[in-house]
């Protein structure tokens, strides 16, 4: 059969981020195309940019196999450099039944755009549609699969029947009677088993937080698969849990404001240089982040570079000193002769490591499109390698040093930087990973204790071990954001404030803005971290900043927070109804400024703690 | 993570098997590219390191069965060794690649295959991949070397570039003969693939590219 195109819309966009341009964004022009074949219904955006002009993202000899997806052949590849890349997540082309789920911007929002999402947990970039027609795309697409609106900008393509059929199945109580009274009866007598062991396991006083391994083996054997469908199919058995979430204060409405500006920044310094009011300015920080002219400087401060009670003439001499140190440091990796290499495996082998990730690391950012930096992000690394040689080096450094070392543009200044961040994160690079278990599972203690009802989901669907959260962690978001957000993000979580542990509300803060998605979808592990991973450059950093502050105080105003809550964060809990008071965490990384306990919720307890 | 999605076989139709399949080998070796390649056909200069996973699924087709690969890609790194048994576990398919110019990455290998025979399910498929063949004027592992260390330990093996597609799409399609495609149910050990027959023509199939 050929292909029959039966609807199609010009002008949909997609919003393509062109790292190469000082991570400029532009945008990709194309058509939407509703088309038929012997296989099926497919959706296909289609570039009107010609494929050849592909440059590292090269496309092989693409073909069509008779499942009317692209499959490459061992063609060669035809490489040009200098145009505009088209990357992989942009083509789009899929079988209408494998879609899951489509998001549709808010009739008020600018130009109009669909987000597809497919059953695999594959998520699209936003399609803009610039002279409109969303609407008559749908109503093509409706001629195909039938959907639902599940809130304002969700869409669920319906599926009944089958997610019925395949859930009763899975709990394989259907064999030869799929249809039989008695396979139902059966199926609801295995349901409320496996419902009452879930709440048991669930309850409150359950003391379940052991290590990781214990956690996942609990839940394979806990492991059924109950799909929301019973309830829309008229068998609400287990959605009456004796989880309730806690009664906690509606949140606060959030101000993010302005960056530091140079003007108030020297206005907060003395005629000697000294910073007057250090929580005033991490506060400062906090709300709004740093104005890029002065981040150079400003990150020293937060980085441990310079100390917060340095003025002008000691941060010369601390400068100096820094620089004596970093390349007295070099010298010793640089004067191993190549003939002790031999006889030094060590070396050799983070000398191979480093080398093959700085060449891969942030590439097509236009700072490393130059050699030179690259081989400078080496030196930085390898020097780091003697200066901790405990630690080393270990896959996501470079990912750390690379925005570090492109806004400062100085060897020595973006050492020292990294030092005073790794201070921070090491925990997370150990050996025995134990420092990223320990998140993991303090993030698990929070959703179970913040949204117990998506806690249940993911428990239900293998996935509470908040293993797809483990790149946000390990390197701070550094591979969500683009370089001028992942530096503002950066920036307000070195502050400390307004607790120890920010990344993890943050993570929460992003999971529930997911969350709806993911349990509208029924996805499990995979299709979850999938669409995780997906959301790579999607995700809106402010809103997030501010969903996560408000997360916080919404827990710090809540009496009867548990203690292994509370702790993550360093609330105080108090329970005459007082407000509550913060001090830093026993659990939290070594802070760069360790010498000093870190005050750090000037702005918050107080005010904000009482008013609740 | 396991397979746990499965319909009934209709009278001939085609039989669709889905399988777990997880890419193990020491840092930048190109699993990340091999799988790249396999899945969208493309080659990327500077694919980044993998920090945690990525999944990803393909489907092939072999005569009257579509095997439909969920494949897992891992960090390479040792640091990272912990996390691997979490990947591996109910694998039915392995790749374990190590890359041709470089010997350090052959041993790497032949630990992982140690491995995975001594912990994964005991039917799975190992392939071993001699990657960046493309660079053969810098080979240090040979190519009867690798093949000899495969047969003794009954791996599939190739060598192959991520960079010109040579033998990417073959070792997927030589696991996906290797593997069982018997019925879900006979599969006993669970180490087999879950059949999926296709009851409605107009569903499965095309997902993910």
């Amino acid at each position: 059969m050929e292909k029959k195109i039966l609807h199609q819309t010009p002008s949909v966009f997609i919003r393509t981020h062109v790292r190469q341009n000082n991570d400029s964004e532009s945008v990709s022009d194309g058509k939407l195309v509703i088309f038929k074949n012997s296989h099926g219904v497919f959706i296909e955006w289609q570039p009107y940019q010609p494929k050849e002009k592909h440059d590292e993202w090269e496309v092989v000899g693409v073909q069509r196999n008779n499942q009317g997806q692209s499959q490459q052949s061992n063609g060669t590849s035809a490489t040009n450099k200098g145009h505009l890349p088209i990357p992989h997540s942009h083509i789009i082309n899929f079988n209408i039944q494998d879609l899951r789920s489509f998001k549709k911007s808010k009739p008020t929002s600018g130009i109009p755009f669909l987000i597809f999402i497919l059953n695999c947990g594959t998520t699209y970039p936003a399609l803009h549609f610039h002279r409109g027609g969303t609407s008559d795309f749908l109503s093509a697409m409706k001629q195909h699969i039938s959907y639902e609106q599940k809130d304002q900008t969700l869409f669920i393509v319906k599926d009944n029947s089958k997610a019925l059929y395949k859930s009763l199945e899975e709990l394989d109580v259907m064999s030869d009677q799929r249809s039989s009274i008695q396979g139902i009866t059966q199926g609801f007598a295995k349901i409320s088993r496996v419902k009452d062991t879930i709440e048991k396991f669930l309850s409150p006083n359950s003391n379940s937080v052991g290590n990781m391994e214990d956690i996942v083996n609990q839940n394979e054997e806990m492991y059924v698969s109950i799909e929301d469908d019973f309830d829309q199919n008229g068998f609400a058995v287990v959605s009456t849990g004796v989880y309730k979430p806690p009664d906690l204060a509606d949140k606060l409405p959030i101000q993010r404001k302005s960056p530091l500006n140079p003007e108030q920044w020297s206005k907060l310094m003395d005629t000697e240089g000294r910073v007057k009011d250090p929580e005033n300015l991490k506060d400062i920080i906090f709300r709004g982040g740093v104005d890029h002219s002065i981040r150079k400087e400003v990150w020293k401060f937060l980085l441990g570079y310079y100390s917060w009670d340095s003025n002008y003439k000691s941060r010369s001499d601390q400068r100096k000193a820094k620089v004596d140190d970093y390349f007295r440091m070099k010298l010793q990796w640089k004067s191993i002769s190549k003939e002790q290499e031999t006889r030094f495996s060590q070396i050799r082998d983070m000398k191979n490591l480093i080398d093959k990730d700085v060449n891969r690391t942030d590439r097509t950012h236009e700072y490393y499109v130059e050699k030179k930096n690259v081989d400078v992000l080496y030196d930085v690394l390898m020097t780091y390698v003697m200066y901790n040689f405990d630690l080393s080096y270990v896959q996501g450094m470079s990912d750390l040093l690379a925005p570090i070392l492109a806004l400062m543009e100085n060897e020595v200044d973006a050492f020292w930087s990294f030092a005073g961040f790794m201070e921070i994160v090491q925990h997370n690079f150990d050996k025995d990973q134990a420092g990223m278990r320990n998140q993991l599972l303090q993030l698990q203690t929070l959703i179970k204790f913040y949204d117990p009802e998506f806690y249940r989901y993911l428990m239900q669907h293998d996935s509470c071990n908040m293993y797809f959260c483990f790149r946000w962690l390990l390197i701070i978001f550094k591979r969500e954001f683009k370089f001028p957000e992942i530096m503002r993000l950066w920036e307000v979580y070195w502050t400390m404030n307004p607790c120890p542990n920010f990344q993890l509300l943050l993570c929460v803060a992003v999971l529930l803005d997911a969350k709806q998605t993911i349990i509208n979808s029924r996805f499990g592990f995979t299709e979850i971290l999938r669409h995780i991973n997906d959301m790579s450059y999607k995700i809106e950093l402010e809103p997030m900043l501010k969903e996560a502050e408000a997360i916080y105080l919404q827990l710090c105003s809540y009496e009867a927070l548990p203690e292994n809550v509370a702790s993550i964060f360093g609330i105080q809990v108090q329970r005459s109804g007082k407000a509550p008071s913060v001090q830093p965490s026993p659990t939290f990384p070594r802070s760069p400024k360790s010498s000093k306990p870190s005050p750090s919720n000037n702005h918050l307890a107080p005010d904000h703690g009482e008013s609740i | 993570m396991a397979n746990r999605t499965a319909s009934r076989p209709a009278n001939g139709q085609n039989k669709i098997c889905q399988f777990k399949l997880v890419l193990l080998g020491e840092s930048a070796v190109g699993k990340s590219s091999l799988v790249l390649r396999f899945v969208k056909g493309q080659f990327h200069e500077f694919q980044e390191s993998t920090i945690g996973a990525a999944f990803l699924t393909q489907t092939v087709c072999l005569d009257d069965t579509t095997v439909k690969f969920e494949i897992w890609d891992t960090a390479g790194q040792e640091r990272y060794h912990s996390l691997a048994p979490m990947y591996y576990r109910g694998a039915q398919a392995a790749i374990v690649v190590y890359d041709i110019t470089n010997q350090d990455t052959f041993s790497r290998a032949k630990t992982w295959v140690k491995e995975l025979q001594r912990q994964a399910s005991p039917n799975i498929v190992i392939a071993l991949a001699g990657n960046k063949c493309d660079l053969s004027n810098k080979r240090m592992v040979e190519c009867e070397e690798a093949q000899a260390y495969a047969e003794e330990n009954s791996l599939l093996f190739m060598e192959t570039s991520a960079k010109t597609a040579m033998n990417v799409n073959d070792i997927f399609l030589a696991i996906a003969k290797k593997l069982p495609k018997n019925d879900g149910g006979s599969g006993g050990n669970g180490s087999s693939g879950v059949s999926l027959e296709r009851t409605d023509p107009s569903s499965g199939g095309g997902c993910c590219k």
